[in-house]
C-alpha cells in the first residue's frame, strides 16, 4: 500500500521534483498529494490520509511555519512527521522550526540522497496517525 | 570576508549542479552587453533588513525553456506558466542562498515575494553587481543591487 505523503510548495516544479525523488527513493511511497500553500494543505489533510508532510516555509496565504503549528495543534494530525524543505538555512530558522515541532529539515538545493536520508528513518519509525493533542508552547496564540 | 560576487558565484554553481544537473562557468560580459534581443525571463526579489536593495536573475526565454526541461527531466513544459515557474523557483533558490551567505556577514536579511515576468530586452549588464554564467544551454545573469545608503560587502 505504501506511505501517503503531502508535498506543500508554491512552486509546481519543486513539487514535481520532490515527487519524482520520492518515487525513485525505494522507500515504499504510496499516494502523493500536493498543495500550493498551507491553507490548501490543511484541506488535503482534512480529506485524505496523510502520513508525512514535506513543506516549504516561504509561501503565500499560509506559510510553512503556520502550517506546522496548525498540524501540531490538531488532535488527530499532531503526530504526523513534518519535514521543512526550504532555502532558509540560518541556525535561527532551523531552531525555530524544530522548537515548533518540525521532524526534519532539508535545505534547498537538495539531492535525491538528502531527501532519502531524511525520510528513511522517519518512515521506518512511523507511528499511527491518531493521538492526543500536544500543544507546543511556541505555537500557542499570544 | 566573502564578496557579493563570490556569494553569487558559489550559490549559482551549487544550485545548477544539484537542481539542474548542469555545470556552469563564469562568463565575463562586456559592460553594456545584453543577453540577447527578444523575450527574456526576469525573476525579481526585494531585499530588506541588514541590507536594502534588489536581486534579479535574467534568462532568455529559450534558456528558461531548457532549464524547465532539465528540472523536469525531459518532461516538456506544457505551458508558459510552467517555464516561468521553473525559472522563477531556480532563481528563488539561488538568491536565497546568496542571502544566506550575506547574512553571515551583515545580519538578518529578508527576501520579498518574488515576481517572475517576461520582458522585452534585458537591461544592460551592470558590471559592478552582476555575475554572468555560461552552460551548454546558454548564458544568464544574476544581479544584486544595493541602495546607496545600504552597507554592502566589498564587490
Amino acid at each position: 500500500m505504501g506511505f501517503s505523503v503531502l508535498i506543500v510548495d508554491d512552486s509546481s516544479t519543486i513539487r514535481k521534483i520532490i515527487s519524482r525523488n520520492l518515487r525513485q527513493s525505494g522507500l515504499g511511497i504510496g499516494e502523493i498529494h500536493e498543495a500550493g500553500n498551507g491553507q490548501e494543505a490543511l484541506a488535503v489533510l482534512a480529506s485524505q490520509l496523510v502520513q508525512m508532510v514535506l513543506t516549504d516555509i516561504n509561501m503565500p496565504v499560509m506559510d510553512g511555519i503556520q502550517l506546522l503549528c496548525a498540524i501540531r495543534q490538531h488532535a488527530i494530525w499532531t503526530s504526523i512527521p513534518v519535514i521543512m524543505i526550504t532555502t532558509e538555512a540560518g541556525a535561527d530558522a532551523v531552531v525555530d522550526a524544530v522548537s515548533k515541532g518540525a521532524t526534519g529539515y532539508i535545505k534547498k538545493p537538495f539531492t535525491p540522497a538528502e531527501i532519502h536520508d531524511q525520510i528513511a528513518p522517519i518512515l521506518n519509525n512511523a507511528a499511527p496517525a491518531a493521538g492526543p493533542a500536544l500543544l507546543r508552547d511556541s505555537c500557542k496564540a499570544p | 570576508m566573502q564578496s557579493t560576487v563570490e556569494a553569487i558565484e558559489r550559490a549559482t554553481l551549487e544550485v545548477f549542479a544539484l537542481m539542474v544537473g548542469v555545470d556552469v562557468i563564469r562568463e565575463i560580459l562586456e559592460p553594456g552587453a545584453r543577453l540577447g534581443p527578444g523575450s527574456n525571463v526576469v525573476s525579481s526579489f526585494t531585499l530588506t533588513g541588514a541590507v536594502c536593495g534588489r536581486a534579479e536573475v535574467f534568462y532568455t526565454l529559450p534558456f528558461a525553456q531548457c532549464l524547465a526541461c532539465h528540472m523536469l527531466q525531459g518532461e516538456t513544459p506544457a505551458l508558459e506558466n510552467d517555464v516561468l515557474d521553473a525559472a522563477g523557483e531556480l532563481a528563488n533558490i539561488i538568491i536565497g542562498n546568496v542571502k544566506n551567505s550575506l547574512e553571515s556577514q551583515l545580519g538578518a536579511i529578508q527576501i520579498g515575494t518574488p515576481t517572475v515576468a517576461l520582458v522585452g530586452d534585458s537591461p544592460a549588464v551592470n558590471e559592478a553587481v552582476s555575475v554572468s554564467f555560461r552552460c551548454p544551454e546558454g548564458v544568464f545573469t544574476v544581479s544584486v543591487a544595493f541602495k546607496d545608503d545600504s552597507p554592502s560587502p566589498f564587490n
